[in-house]
C-alpha cells in the first residue's frame, strides 16, 4: 500500500503560527537537491491521517508538490508535537530518490513465547528498535526475533539479531536488545519502614548542627 | 527514598517552573507511563509513595522506571520563628517537573493491569496527570 500527500510551497514571510492557526503545518524537505530543503506546507488533518498510517524514519511516502513540479518517494524523519497534547508542530520529509543507501529506524517484533517466561521469568525487552541501513527499495518493515530457545538469566544483544541480505545494523554490536531476568519480589514494608526510621536517625545529628553554625553566622 | 548523596551547595532558591519539558516527554524503557499535564515538585515521599502503589498492585509481574530524580532541597522555618535570621534548614528533597514529563514508566504487564496501577499511583501525585501508551496517536 502506497502512502502519498501533496504539499503546497509555504508562502514566503509567512510566520509558521499564522500557519498553524489557518489549519496549515508547516513542512521541510531535504535531500533531493543536495543541500537544499524545500520549506512546505501541508493541511494539519492530512498530515494526523498520515501520521496514523506511517511510521517515522521507516514508511516510504509519495510526496508530491504541484508548486514546485517535484514528485518523489521520502521517509519521514522528524515529528515535532507538542509534548503531551501531541498537536502536531512540525514535519520533516528526506527525499530517498539521490541516496544509495538510508539509515532507517526498524521496529523489533519478538516471535514465540520464550521458555523463561513460561519457568516464571519477565522478558526485558531493552530495545524496541533499531537503526538499520539499507537500499532505499529494501527497507524492512521489521525484525523479527524468535525468542521461544530464552531461558532465564540469557541475554541478547545486537549482533545476535538476525537480519535480511543487504541490511546492516548501525547499532552498538554489544548493546542489549532484551533478556530473560527473574522477578524481583516486593520488599517487605516492615524491612523498608525500619530501613527509613534508621536513614532518618542518621540523618538527624548532622542536619541540626549544619544550622546551628549556620544561624551564628546570620 | 530517593535522594542525593552529596550536594554542592546545601540550600536552593525556589524558581520558576515556566514552560514545558521537551526532553523526557518521550517513552524510552516501558509500553506505558505516566506524563505530567501539569508543573510542580514532586517530594520524594510522593516518589516512593506511587512506587509503592504501582509495585504492590503488579505483585510480581513487570518493571518499573521511575524517569524524576528529587535533586532540589526544600527548606522550611522553624515553627514561631520571627522573620529575619537567615533562611531555614533544607527539610526534604523534590523534584522539579513541567508539564510533558514522563514521570513514570512501566513494561511486562497488560494495558489494564498497568492502568489501574498507574491510576492508583497517580493519586499519589500533587499535579495532574495522565496514563499514555508507546503506540499513542498524534491528534
Amino acid at each position: 500500500m502506497s502512502i502519498a500527500i501533496e504539499c503546497q510551497k509555504r508562502p514566503e514571510g509567512k510566520k509558521p503560527r499564522v500557519l498553524r492557526r489557518e489549519g496549515l503545518l508547516p513542512v521541510a524537505l531535504y535531500g533531493h537537491k543536495g543541500a537544499e530543503s524545500m520549506s512546505l506546507a501541508v493541511d494539519t488533518k492530512t498530515a494526523e491521517t498520515l501520521l496514523k498510517n506511517a511510521s517515522i524514519n521507516n514508511t516510504l511516502v509519495d510526496v508530491s508538490v504541484p508548486d514546485a513540479s517535484w514528485k518523489g518517494k521520502a521517509l519521514i524523519r522528524e515529528v515535532q508535537a507538542h509534548p503531551w497534547r501531541r498537536t502536531l508542530y512540525h514535519l520533516s520529509f528526506f527525499a530517498i530518490g539521490g541516496q544509495d543507501s538510508v539509515e532507517v529506524v526498524v521496529p523489533i517484533n519478538l516471535v514465540g513465547d520464550s521458555v523463561g517466561v513460561k519457568n516464571g521469568g519477565i522478558l526485558d525487552q531493552i530495545m524496541t528498535e533499531t537503526t538499520v541501513q539499507c537500499a532505499p527499495g529494501s527497507i524492512p518493515e521489521s525484525i523479527e526475533i524468535d525468542v521461544s530457545d530464552m531461558e532465564v538469566g540469557t541475554v541478547l544483544h545486537v549482533d545476535e539479531i538476525p537480519v535480511p541480505a543487504g541490511v546492516s545494523i548501525m547499532d552498538e554490536a554489544r548493546r542489549t536488545v532484551l533478556s530473560v531476568v527473574t522477578p524481583t519480589m516486593p520488599q517487605t514494608e516492615q524491612t523498608e519502614e525500619v530501613s527509613e526510621i534508621g536513614a532518618l536517625l542518621e540523618d538527624l545529628p548532622e542536619e541540626d548542627t549544619a544550622d546551628e553554625g549556620e544561624g551564628e553566622g546570620e | 527514598m530517593l535522594s542525593p548523596k552529596r550536594t554542592k551547595f546545601r540550600k536552593q532558591q525556589r524558581g520558576r517552573m515556566r514552560g514545558l519539558s521537551h526532553r523526557g516527554s518521550k517513552l524510552n524503557f516501558g509500553d506505558f507511563a505516566i506524563q505530567a499535564i501539569e508543573p510542580g515538585w514532586i517530594t520524594s515521599r510522593q516518589i516512593e509513595a506511587s512506587r509503592r502503589a504501582m509495585t504492590r498492585y503488579v505483585r510480581r509481574g513487570g518493571k518499573i522506571w521511575i524517569r524524576i530524580f528529587p535533586d532540589k532541597p526544600v527548606t522550611m522555618r522553624a515553627a514561631e520563628t520571627r522573620m529575619g535570621s537567615g533562611k531555614g534548614s533544607p527539610e526534604f528533597w523534590v523534584a522539579v517537573v513541567k508539564p510533558g514529563r514522563i514521570m513514570f514508566e512501566m513494561a511486562g504487564v497488560s494495558e489494564e493491569v498497568a492502568r489501574e496501577a498507574m491510576r492508583l499511583a497517580m493519586q499519589k501525585l500533587p499535579i495532574k496527570t495522565k496514563f499514555v501508551t508507546r503506540d499513542e496517536e498524534y491528534s
